[in-house]
């Protein structure tokens, strides 16, 4: 074995970062500007590389574990994500960007992503997690409840109301 | 289409990251394991309190030099500060190697190859893994798409192979060539641990293995082979924690050596380096280890025959080093790989395995 205090790499936790660096990078990325997004993700991992010690497999993945941590350190930019979605909402996306052309032949991009970005800035910050780990995560109600700490029915009746108030923004009948 | 599949399509997105940022990224998480508990907090308060009291009253501290806060000095002294276990059957060093390769005629890919060397028992062991190939620019991704099902591409000759090569020691100082010039792997010839941790006398210790291969060859060259030889044993050649420091030191008064500083990084950079290239040599701050090595084409111009101009500053090669200790255990050397022939080194295509 190489001596702990020498070794500057720990290769298990290395598979963790290339299996999971990207998508953690990519969540925070799509809820905070991109050069604080870039900062947290790296916090993320250094956070869990400090803390692995506290992970236990039996209580579920690692994925959920790191995107709690994400979540929790994006809880303390929250005024920053709630300009980023005024901003969204009064400008639409920056120019360029790939998933508006996707859906101009559905509706107005801007306009829809501007009324989203309102309708997420109102949710709570519970709900809005709720819903951007299922959206931009892909994570199960399992996942999210590992992830945020709570139980399964409090995320299914937080994204009940998420949803229900994102429908209301949208204009979208029940 | 529901909301959750609305937010995921419509949102804005982010762009792909920069492979060797989020390398260094990597090397910068792992090597926090070197620090104790609450290690994040200590060279930060010890950074700022430094900091202050240098910028504060630089009189006080040392007399008037080319840096007034000086970063060279903070890191030589964490460096020189921090003893580390030697002992070990095998100096064993990881990195990520970027570099650039041809792609198609006029082409250009980067590769990024994962690599894991062990000095010891005489020899280095350099295990090679093909990682990633991507083109470089919009134009070589263009050429890539286009090439044909049998354009050579390493992609489809070195994929998920792994390559052992393996040379006998003293590789370092038996050819009087090729040490200063990348890529150079120093391997086990000479006694690094031995080598003094003062600036002057390992500038000395160092210029006893110099042969000038020239008579024309004057001074700057062997600032050259100095900046070279320096920055590759320190960054894969076991030394001590003093002569860490030292070579930091030494490095940084090396002439045309210019040095930056950022949260992070102590970066030492000789703009004139042999070969028309720009290097860099990057130090953790938090950790005073090697981080990683770059070199820059310095003007415009083709990097291969017959290939389009790259842009000055094109990064020609980097390694960004993630890993370095001693350890007992052996390389995983495949049957057959056995090195036969002591001298000259070998590098057997049997290896692949």
């Amino acid at each position: 074995m190489i001596p702990p205090a020498v070794t500057v790499a720990d290769p298990g936790f290395g598979t963790v970062f290339d299996a999971h660096y990207q998508e953690i990078r990519r969540y925070i990325g799509r809820r905070l500007d991109l050069a604080v997004a870039e900062d947290l993700a790296a916090e993320t991992f250094l956070i869990a590389f400090r803390l692995r010690h506290r992970f236990d497999p039996a209580q579920g993945s690692i994925r959920p574990w790191l995107y709690g941590i994400a979540t929790k350190l994006i809880g303390r930019h929250r005024r920053a994500e709630l300009r980023r979605y005024r901003a969204l909402a009064r400008a639409g996306p920056p120019p360029g960007d790939d998933a508006h052309e996707q859906v101009l032949d559905r509706i107005t991009a801007v306009t829809t992503v501007g009324r989203l970005s309102g309708a997420l800035a109102g949710l709570s910050k519970g709900e809005r997690d709720v819903i951007l780990l299922i959206a931009y995560g892909g994570l199960t109600y399992q996942e999210v409840a590992e992830a945020l700490g709570v139980a399964y029915g409090t995320v299914a009746s937080r994204l009940n109301r998420a949803r229900t108030k994102l429908r209301e923004s949208l204009g979208v009948p029940e | 289409m529901n909301e959750i599949d609305l937010i995921n399509s419509v949102m804005p997105d982010v762009p792909p990251d920069d492979p060797v940022r989020t390398a260094e990224t990597r090397a910068r998480i792992l090597a926090a394991r070197r620090r104790p508990r609450f290690g994040w907090l200590v060279p930060a308060i010890a950074t700022a309190v430094l900091s202050v009291a240098i910028a504060a009253v630089p009189q006080l501290i040392r007399p008037a030099g080319p840096h007034p806060v000086d970063p060279v000095a903070e890191v030589a002294e964490r460096a020189s500060g921090s003893p580390e276990p030697t002992t070990g059957r095998y100096w064993r060093v990881e990195y990520q190697e970027y570099g650039l390769g041809p792609l198609l005629t006029g082409n250009y890919q980067r590769l990024r190859t994962d690599v894991v060397e062990w000095r010891g028992a005489g020899q280095l062991i350099r295990e090679n893994r093909l990682a990633a190939a991507t083109p470089l620019a919009e134009a070589d991704r263009v050429a890539w798409e286009n090439c044909p099902k049998d354009c050579p591409s390493p992609l489809t000759s070195l994929s998920e192979k792994t390559r052992f090569d393996i040379w006998p020691g003293s590789f370092m100082v038996r050819s009087g060539q090729g040490l200063d010039v990348r890529p150079a792997w120093p391997s086990t010839g000479v006694p690094s641990m031995e080598f003094p941790g003062d600036p002057a006398e390992l500038r000395a210790k160092l210029l006893t293995y110099y042969r000038k291969p020239h008579e024309r060859d004057g001074d700057s060259y062997q600032m050259d082979w100095l900046w070279g030889i320096s920055v590759n044993t320190l960054a894969q050649l076991p030394v001590t924690h003093q002569t860490r420091g030292a070579f930091y030191r030494l490095l940084a008064d090396l002439p045309g050596v210019q040095v930056r500083a950022d949260a992070d990084t102590v970066v030492l950079t000789r703009p004139e380096q042999m070969g028309g290239t720009i290097d860099d040599l990057v130090i953790d701050r938090a950790t005073g280890r090697v981080a990683a090595l770059r070199a820059y084409r310095k003007a415009p111009g083709p990097f291969i025959p017959n290939a389009r101009d790259l842009p000055g500053e094109t990064p020609l090669i980097e390694m960004v080093f993630s890993a370095a200790g001693w350890t007992d255990d052996s390389p995983k050397i495949p049957p057959g790989c056995e090195p036969t022939v002591p001298d000259p080194p070998t590098i057997s295509a049997k290896c692949f395995s």
